[in-house]
């Protein structure tokens, strides 16, 4: 039998797949304080594979591997032609326009937004007729209006924490976010036993609300 | 500004021969398979008027497509796909019967929306068969693409067979706004149960549509199977007649012996726009790569003024080429005959009487010896006064022989390249 490949959003989301799959009874022992990035189990035939969480899909709609966990936000930002099969319930948060507080829109005026989701920042503004000009940027995006780069932000918010700290405040909710389970959808048929066995129990699990 | 007279552009490759040599091959018994069925082979300009392609439901986004400005300021492309243009050929020269066109082109896309390595330049090989509606002329074309998998040495493969007409039945019967269905279409697509229901509680459609809506993203797997799911969630005729349609193609791809590839797959539903029929695509398993894809589009040629049905596939080469291994053996020259100035016209003779029989020869002056030696060649044959002294390179053996006895175990050999 062959493996089944999943790829996993390296930090959090890992951690806590991994989690969930002891409870099935895979166990990838080396995974603790190790720097590997593959783990098998040899009995149940799985393989985890570490990436970053951006490159999850490009794993999963390759071929690389068959299904991969990864938050909807990296995968509205790629656009990926996979199989989108599960909301796993974990990794709640949402996707927001923020702005320093006091902020005003100024009509008539480009609006600069700062993000690391150029894709999804420039789709939400185009559906509302809002001329806007992006700024991509790869991380602490908050600063962008505090040094006056930005007019807004678009980003992800789980608790707000950040955005109080740095003063600002949310304007408008994009969409809301969780952990999905995709599919390469060759791999979705081939496999299709071992992925909906897993796929139950993932169900199982969140619906019995332990891994929230 | 730094040259890049030594870099290729991205997305774009050479091909060094052995590649070049295996993806000619792959042509070759590609394009055989299609005119055993009578598909008689088109070429069409790589570049045409980007008109062509701007009002058509086509497959490739418009913004992928390369574009040109011409010496009048027109826009031209070259060409995303070659349907269309084979649309406009059909649409010129259909009499009243039926049309088989086939082409072997490369075809252009910016292909910026994916993920990863990219090509922009693609060989695609296909056919598209005019004037018939029955599901006979469907299963031809999928059994065409089967066939040309399996006799490119691919065996490993997965048919998966859907039908627009189903999901048209339940979405067109619904007035929704167009962003509305778009995402319904999506999370059809992407099999996304989760964003579906959430997406249909916000609209207003009878609950009868929305429980078949919802049970389409399970609808795939053995055709006996999902027919007979399918059969219970008919709510209206347009539905009923894609199922039988589909149950027909799969009888009749039975007379083929292909079912064994065949599973069904409703929610096979991209290009909704541009397909009216039965669709398809085919996998190779072991690769993960989708290698051909098709369908039905009985309303593209009235683009061009006239109503022709008609059904067709584009096949990946280059995907191909990737999945089938191949002995590079195979396309090695067969001898390397070395002479001296005495036997230069026997070496001559001899080449050109191999040739004749299919061989690769090539000749060398003796002088060449040691630059012979590391030639890639089955067998190298030394051409003195009057014998041969053969050195097979594939064993090490060295024989002596005449010319007679060296020809009869060239010919009796039998081993043709299949470059020719």
């Amino acid at each position: 039998m062959e493996y089944l490949n999943i790829a996993l959003a390296k930090g959090r989301i890992a951690n806590k797949a991994i989690k969930v799959l002891e409870k099935y009874g895979i166990a990838f022992l080396d995974y603790d304080n190790s720097r590997k990035l593959i783990f098998e189990d040899k009995s149940s035939k799985i393989r985890i594979i570490l990436v970053k969480a951006d490159d999850v899909p490009v794993y999963v709609e390759s071929g690389a591997a068959d299904i991969g966990i990864v938050g909807k936000d990296t995968i509205l930002e790629s656009d990926c032609n996979v199989y989108e099969i599960m909301d796993l319930g974990f990794g709640k948060c949402s996707f927001v326009v923020a702005a320093l507080e006091g902020f005003n829109y100024k009509i008539g005026k480009k609006i600069r937004v700062a993000t690391k989701y150029p894709k999804v920042a420039k789709e939400y503004f185009n559906s509302k007729r809002e001329i806007v000009e992006i700024i991509k940027l790869n991380g602490s995006v908050e600063l962008a209006p505090i040094v006056g780069l930005s007019d807004v932000i678009v980003d992800i918010v789980e608790t707000g924490t950040t955005l109080k700290e740095n003063g600002l405040v949310i304007l408008e909710s994009i969409c809301n976010i969780s952990s999905r389970l995709i599919a390469n959808k060759i791999s979705f048929k081939s496999k299709s036993k071992e992925i909906k066995q897993l796929t139950d129990y993932f169900r199982r699990m969140r619906d019995e609300s332990s891994i929230c | 500004m730094e040259g890049l007279y030594e870099i290729i552009p991205e997305g774009v490759e050479d091909l060094f021969y052995l590649d070049y040599e295996k993806k000619e091959f792959a042509i070759k018994k590609v394009k055989d398979i299609f005119k055993s069925y009578g598909y008689r082979s088109i070429s069409t300009p790589s570049f045409e008027y980007y008109d062509l392609f701007y009002n058509m439901d086509i497959i490739t986004d418009r913004d992928e497509m390369f574009k040109i400005i011409d010496e009048n300021g027109k826009i031209l492309v070259l060409r995303p796909d070659m349907t269309i243009p084979i649309a406009r050929i059909a649409a010129l020269n259909f009499k009243n019967n039926t049309l088989k066109l086939s082409y072997v082109s490369n075809v252009y896309r910016r292909n910026v929306k994916g993920i990863g390595y990219l090509k922009k330049e693609f060989t695609q090989a296909g056919i598209e068969y005019f004037g018939r509606v029955d599901a006979d002329s469907d299963a031809e074309v999928m059994a065409v693409g089967i066939k040309s998998l399996i006799k490119c040495g691919i065996n490993d493969i997965t048919v998966e067979i859907g039908h627009v007409g189903f999901i048209k039945g339940l979405l067109y019967t619904n007035i929704l706004s167009k962003a509305l269905y778009e995402k319904i279409r999506k999370s059809i697509e992407t099999k996304n149960y989760y964003e579906l229901e959430k997406l249909l509680n916000e609209c207003d459609i009878p609950s009868d549509y929305k429980k078949v809506l919802l049970s389409i993203i399970n609808l795939y797997g053995k055709p006996e199977e999902v027919i007979l799911k399918a059969e219970k969630l008919i709510l209206n005729k347009e539905m009923e007649n894609s199922i039988n349609n589909l149950n027909k193609i799969y009888e009749v791809l039975k007379h083929y012996g292909y079912e064994k590839f065949i599973s069904f797959d409703l929610g096979l539903i991209n290009h909704m726009n541009y397909y009216t029929g039965a669709v398809f695509k085919m996998y190779v398993n072991s690769h993960r790569k989708e290698v051909i894809s098709g369908g039905r589009y009985d309303t593209l040629t009235q683009k061009f003024g006239r109503y022709i049905p008609a059904t067709g596939f584009g096949l990946n080469i280059d995907e191909i080429m990737e999945v089938i291994s191949m002995d590079n053996n195979i396309f090695k020259t067969d001898y390397i005959l070395v002479y001296n100035d005495e036997t230069r016209d026997d070496a001559i003779n001899l080449a050109s009487k191999l040739r004749d029989n299919d061989f690769i020869v090539e000749t060398e002056f003796e002088e060449e010896k040691d630059i012979v030696k590391n030639r890639q060649a089955k067998e190298i044959v030394y051409i003195l006064k009057d014998k041969f002294k053969v050195n097979n390179m594939e064993n090490g053996a060295v024989y002596i022989c005449n010319e007679d006895k060296f020809i009869e175990h060239a010919l009796s050999k039998n081993v043709i390249t299949p470059i020719h």
